[in-house]
């Protein structure tokens, strides 16, 4: 049935049937990718449905092992998953298998246990033999069917490097054996030799030394409440870790910090969320750490302690993450107040600082000296904290800033050279204070909360430094049309410009559409790609309409190239003339829900 | 400056750069060296080179697929979507489509190709097996029997 690598073919073949074999191969096997917002992927797409189009296509189906090197075994799904586990490992003849079992509807049906036990313990014998094949490994199903497949599956395993042990999807009550609340270890029976494996588990995995061994990338997502011993005890058999993710709910109950430390030398990247962090912290030697991440950081003077030492003993610390906006765990009020000479304390590795300030911590942030820092994002922070952190660096090329405290009356004069990002809500007078020549990004935002619209002094910015922006956003602030107008017609590089909620009115799309028109000379924002808006009314104003035809209708300058976007109206109903007239400009159109706009009420 | 001749016999003169998009070009000029002599292409029409030189035109200033790229033969890797001018660019009729797909692959266009192929798989996917039939008109040389036995085969893959 193959054919001939030419295009020369009886014109009264299709076109499709014209291919030679390894053209449509390459097509078929472009089946397998899994992209980005693909909605459709192989598992819908059914191998088995290509198989049976013709006969050409069945053979080359079946005589490709990719196809059937993926084997997923879905016990509540698949009619036969042992039928099916058959015929791919008959077809990927010597290709590296990932296997994926789930084994979620024996859960709710214990009186099948029995059953299910014995299916998964021939599903395992069966795989069992192409074990040396196996390059990933993947079971989501309560802990004591994972137990049940690990104890038949073998030990010797050359190839695997990735497993994945997920039992999320199962309520927090006690099933088998009283599993959820004793919390006990799951055996991973693999004797491993190739180093760098990715484990992940939401159960404390109790591994075999060479496999420990191996284990690159360990992400624990617990469940359940283990000990800092059993935690500590997987983490010390893991010395070859070179990342780390504990995501725990807590800590069972625990004396003091162990006294002898695990060494993780090669550990780079900790990411750290557990109510009783600071004691993992203080548990741990990491003279090679490079990122810490602590999104939900408890503070305490424990946890201070344990920073402090990360960073005195860290010496290639990169990159620091310490808390979010929408952290619930405030500092303790009745904790031990922080002592009031606390000494410099600098980094002069970290290249980013991500804080989200706390009361607890502050204190200690004024004493932090980063030298060069380049990306800087500080939330909740008093201004004095933002100001001490942004002097004292000169590399500076990221800053975020908001829900900045204690602002100034006035502010003084500061210069950012290299700066290229800049996110703030501190719109008026800080934005006419500072000097930013290399500024190519803006984005200034009211904050959260606030539906007032902010006043900004986005002039004074331009006229200071003329920056050579090519993305501005402003959400929700307030600036006059002429300002906005005078800005952007010095915005010469701008391809990006996004109005969120803001005052700008009719007449100033309308002179944006005329500035844009045909028969402009020099029209205005001559590099813009994309616009966004988003408008408080529920249909778009003529002025929009016309700034949309101005720039992908008929009479668009050929100076200017096409722009894409989106335009978000307010109202949930649909506005169907509308919407066809912004969408008939290439435009997409999304409508914001009236009830999370409390200004429309103010509005006459 | 190079010049092509089409299997219908129509030349093309075009840049070196737009041309050695193609590794068979490529290699057929460095075997010649510097010559005026046209480069004959017998398995190409004019209409199908004139769209294929538009897209290597667009693209003359990109950098050539490495051999890592083309060694990666694990398609689960090549998480690449069309980008958003090849998409417009292949928006054509199913002839001149695949016509496209087999001249990349003549000429050695790995990127065209590439391009071809995932829009032939993004149509096909989600669809049943009559649906692809119908779609690119293909014939069911199965018989009842020979369809009947295939499915009793593959009882197992169907859902519960």
């Amino acid at each position: 049935m193959s054919r001939p690598s030419t295009p020369a073919m009886p014109p009264a073949e299709p076109p499709i049937q014209r291919l030679p074999d390894d053209v449509l191969l390459h097509i078929l096997a472009e089946l397998l990718v899994v992209r980005k917002h693909d909605p459709i992927s192989l598992h819908d797409t059914r191998i088995i449905y290509l198989a049976r189009v013709c006969r050409r296509w069945r053979e080359m189906v079946h005589g490709y092992p990719l196809f059937w090197s993926h084997i997923e075994l879905d016990l509540e799904r698949y009619r036969d998953v042992e039928l099916r586990a058959r015929y791919c490992l008959d077809r990927a003849r010597r290709r590296p298998l990932s296997i994926s079992v789930k084994v979620d509807r024996f859960r709710v049906d214990p009186e099948r246990m029995s059953d299910a036990e014995a299916q998964l313990t021939r599903l395992a014998q069966m795989l069992r033999e192409h074990i040396s094949r196996w390059v990933s490994l993947s079971l989501h199903g309560h802990p004591a069917y994972m137990r049940i497949f690990l104890q038949s599956c073998g030990v010797t395993a050359p190839m695997l490097n990735s497993v994945e042990l997920d039992s999320r999807t199962y309520r927090q009550t006690t099933d088998f054996d009283g599993d959820e609340i004793t919390d006990q270890l799951i055996p991973i029976p693999f004797e491993c030799t190739q180093p760098g494996i990715h484990f992940l588990s939401t159960r404390c995995p109790a591994f075999t030394p060479a496999f420990a061994m191996a284990v690159a990338s360990l992400e624990l997502r617990l469940l359940s409440e283990p000990t800092i011993d059993r935690i500590l005890g997987v983490l010390r058999s893991c010395s070859s870790l070179v990342k780390l993710r504990l995501s725990i709910k807590a800590i069972g109950p625990w004396a003091a910090v162990p006294n002898n430390p695990v060494s993780l030398p090669k550990l780079a990247d900790l990411f750290l969320e557990c109510r009783e962090e600071h004691a993992l912290l203080a548990s741990l030697d990491l003279s090679a750490l490079e990122f810490l991440r602590i999104p939900k950081p408890h503070w305490s003077g424990g946890m201070v302690s344990a920073l402090l030492r990360i960073f005195q003993t860290c010496p290639s610390l990169a990159s620091i993450e310490l808390g979010q906006l929408w952290n619930p765990w405030q500092a303790r009020n009745n904790d031990t107040p922080p002592p009031s000479d606390i000494p410099l304390i600098a980094l002069p590795c970290v290249t980013e600082f991500r804080v989200h300030g706390d009361p607890f911590f502050l204190p200690y942030q004024r004493r932090l000296v980063l030298p060069v820092v380049e990306g800087l994002h500080l939330e909740a922070v008093p201004y004095d904290v933002a100001l001490h952190l942004i002097s004292n660096t000169s590399r500076l090329r990221s800053l975020s800033l908001s829900k900045i405290e204690g602002l100034p009356h006035t502010y003084a004069d500061l210069s950012f050279p290299a700066l290229a990002s800049l996110e703030t809500s501190l719109s008026s007078g800080f934005l006419g204070a500072i000097h930013v020549p290399k500024l190519s990004s803006l984005k200034i935002k009211a904050e959260m909360g606030d539906f007032q619209q902010t006043p900004v002094s986005l002039r004074q910015l331009i006229e200071r430094s003329a920056p050579p922006l090519t993305s501005l956003h402003l959400v929700e602030v307030e600036i006059s049309d002429s300002d906005l107008l005078w800005c952007l017609e010095r915005l010469l590089h701008l391809e990006t410009l996004a109005l969120s909620k803001c005052s700008t009115s009719d007449a100033a799309f309308h002179t944006l559409a005329m500035r844009s028109a045909a028969d402009q000379d020099e029209p205005i924002l001559p590099q813009l790609k994309v616009i966004n808006l988003t408008l408080r009314d529920i249909v778009a104003s003529a002025g929009v309409i016309e700034l949309l035809s101005s720039r992908n209708g008929p009479s668009r300058s050929p100076l200017l190239s096409n722009v894409t976007g989106c335009i978000e109206l307010a109202g949930g109903a649909r506005q169907e003339e509308h919407d066809n007239t912004i969408r008939s400009y290439g435009f997409a159109v999304m409508r914001d829900q009236p009830s999370f706009l409390p200004y429309l009420s103010r509005d006459p | 400056m190079v010049n092509l001749v089409t299997s219908d016999n129509e030349s093309f003169t075009v840049e070196k750069a737009v041309a050695s998009r193609s590794v068979l070009i490529k290699n057929m000029l460095e075997d010649v060296g510097e010559s005026d002599q046209p480069i004959p292409l017998p398995n190409v029409t004019a209409s199908v080179l004139k769209k294929v030189l538009e897209y290597c035109d667009h693209h003359k200033n990109e950098p050539m697929p490495t051999s890592e790229d083309l060694a990666a033969e694990d398609t689960r890797k090549r998480t690449t979507d069309i980008g958003e001018w090849d998409q417009k660019f292949i928006q054509v009729d199913q002839e001149m489509l695949f016509e496209i797909i087999l001249a990349a692959n003549y000429l050695d266009i790995k990127p065209l190709l590439d391009v071809g192929c995932k829009t032939v798989a993004n149509m096909i996917k989600g669809k049943t097996p009559e649906e692809i039939r119908k779609l690119f008109n293909i014939v069911n040389d199965f018989t009842p029997e020979e369809e009947a036995q295939i499915k009793k085969e593959n009882e197992w893959a169907e859902d519960r």
